[in-house]
């Protein structure tokens, strides 16, 4: 499962001292090898000092106009390396029963099991932090379809209290972020892998074990625009379709072009399924999985 | 022209005009242009020769939900919007709007209409929306909307299994929030900033005021002079949640706010504090 640590120590860190660590001896590929960083990621949340100035920066280059934070809007960039990049994240407490209660737990990903295609460490830093619920499935058994069923097993609820570590696997570990009691803060050390160009994320109905969603990661985004082409499309769309079912290197993306020239020429959709192989075949049969869940909010 | 080049030149006209009217003056033509020549499909077509050719990444400034966004600029916003499920408020976006139903499964069109509110940042419970009826929407039918007092709300026929699709454009931002209506009353409910980034201030503020440190202060104290009356009071709230002194003689000086709300909480807070006392 999701690995966890919970290490006593007085050690600080600065914050470029641990780039140069991490730049040095990690590879954020590799699960061992990022575990092995744990500490280092540990002393850099006992530095009280850049955080605080991080979000004093954000606040003066936004009175400025120096710059808007085009990330998430819980999130800001504390560093940024070709290989790797830290975050803060602010996790707010939901009023329950509030008009946009549901919107705002889709804005903070609360309530919603998804997995990852990186891996990546977290530290809580301040307030209680949020519980979430782990599970564990296989990326590599699942095809990507609507209801596919996941085979997830629930491992336990964990709470990310300041100093604890936990280490979340590509394709690996599922987790539940629920809203915290009080306002909290964790640091993220996400790797940049092309993996996240090619292995899709995931929303899960664990109650009944199925992949439900996309999660508005690049993949899910590419082959939600590869759907759109169906009702949309022209002869110009067609032959680009074409193209990526003979030529483009993502199997998903293969077979959703298939299942949008069959809505838009049967006969350039029948050629196009004779020159793939039996798996992109097998997808193009299936419902697959597009887009962002969270988002795809309807107020319901 | 390609679809930017024609956006291109309606911005430039746009940005040129300081007629309140300058949308509905350029943009219907533009529209149609863009309709009749299919140039929304071409720039669909330019989004997947880019995955085909330079393995261009699909990220949520294309798509994040059930649209997907063509153009983005503070004068025009185009996207290609996915109706699936009917939404659970009617949103009034201080937006005009044209829109058109280019492909997927039939829709119906609703308009509500209301009363031009007094001010977008003061919500008026009284005002009560109109309902129209429903009408077919058929494929190449523009519905304009003015952004001040109407909503169209846009519905697939019932037990539709494929989203109905239409091609939108909005003009910039006449106000800076948006009303949510109940369905059932009609009436509003609530009010929300549509500039995300000034919004995201306030998480910031949220937890520099759980953290309390003095030295966040100074960084909170242009943000009392803000235009938007959310920022001014959310950053006299943070102030007073790290420093009550400081706070109190924040909240004093909002006594005379210009916006109604910000006076009226500013006075209960120094009663309350007066009694507390």
């Amino acid at each position: 499962m999701a690995l966890i640590w919970d290490i006593e120590t007085n050690r600080s860190m600065e914050v470029d001292e641990f780039l140069g660590h991490v730049q040095e001896t990690v590879d954020l590929g590799d699960v061992d090898s990022l575990a092995s960083c744990v500490e280092a990621f540990r002393a850099l949340a006992n530095n009280r000092d850049f955080v605080l100035e991080a979000f004093h920066k954000e606040l003066k280059e936004f009175w400025s106009g120096e710059r808007r934070n085009e990330y998430q809007p819980q999130s800001i960039q504390i560093a940024n390396t070709p290989d790797f990049f830290v975050r803060a994240n602010i996790w707010l407490p939901i009023a329950k029963g509030a008009r946009t209660e549901v919107f705002q737990k889709r804005l903070y990903s609360y309530d919603l099991p998804h997995d990852h295609n990186f891996n990546f460490l977290t530290v809580g830093y301040f307030g209680e932090g949020y519980t979430t619920d782990i599970y564990e499935y296989d990326f590599r058994q699942c095809l990507g379809f609507m209801n596919e069923t996941a085979n997830c097993t629930h491992l336990g609820r964990y709470q990310l209290h300041p100093g604890r570590v936990m280490l979340y696997r590509a394709g690996k570990d599922i987790h539940i972020q629920y809203s915290p009691e009080d306002v909290s803060l964790s640091l993220n050390l996400m790797g940049r892998t092309v993996a996240v160009n090619w292995d899709q994320q995931y929303i899960f109905d664990v109650a009944n074990d199925r992949l439900i969603g996309g999660a508005g990661d690049l993949v899910s985004n590419r082959l939600y625009l590869v759907e759109a082409a169906e009702y949309i499309g022209n002869e110009e769309t067609v032959g680009i379709l074409g193209d990526l079912v003979t030529g483009y290197a993502c199997d998903k993306t293969k077979a959703r072009a298939i299942q949008s020239l069959e809505r838009l020429s049967p006969s350039e959709g029948e050629r196009a399924k004779a020159k793939v192989s039996p798996h992109v075949r097998k997808l193009a049969s299936l419902p697959l999985i597009t887009g962002n869940y969270a988002r795809s909010y309807s107020g319901a | 022209m390609t679809f930017f080049e024609l956006i291109a030149e309606m911005e430039a006209r746009l940005k040129a005009s300081a007629s309140p009217d300058a949308f509905w003056k350029y943009a219907p033509e533009l529209f149609s242009a863009v309709l009749e020549n299919g140039l929304h499909t071409k720039a669909v077509n330019g989004l997947l020769a880019g995955i085909r050719d330079e393995n261009l990444p699909i990220t949520a400034n294309h798509t994040a939900g059930q649209f997907i966004a063509l153009h983005t600029s503070p004068y025009s916003s185009w996207a290609i919007i996915f109706h699936k499920s009917p939404i659970r408020f009617l949103y009034l976006s201080p937006v005009d709007a044209l829109q058109v139903r280019i492909g997927g499964s039939e829709l119906d069109v609703t308009r509500f209409h209301c009363e031009e509110p007094e001010a977008f940042d003061v919500l008026q419970p009284d005002l009560e929306l109109i309902e129209g009826d429903p009408i077919p929407a058929p494929i190449g039918t523009v519905f304009a909307r003015h952004g001040r007092r109407e909503i169209l709300d846009w519905q697939t026929g019932p037990g539709s299994l494929r989203p109905g699709v239409t091609l939108r454009i909005n003009s910039g931002l006449l106000a800076d929030f948006e009303w949510a209506f109940d369905r059932g009353t009609r009436r509003p409910v609530g009010l929300s900033g549509i500039d995300p980034v000034r919004s995201n201030m306030t998480t910031i503020f949220s937890l520099l005021a759980s953290v309390g440190d003095q030295s966040s202060i100074e960084h909170l104290r242009p943000f009392l002079g803000s235009d938007k009356h959310f920022l001014r009071w959310h950053a006299t709230q943070t102030i007073a949640a790290i420093d009550a002194d400081e706070g109190k003689a924040c909240v004093t000086a909002l006594v005379d706010d210009p916006h109604v709300e910000v006076r009226s909480a500013a006075r209960k807070s120094l009663e309350d504090l007066a009694s507390a006392a």
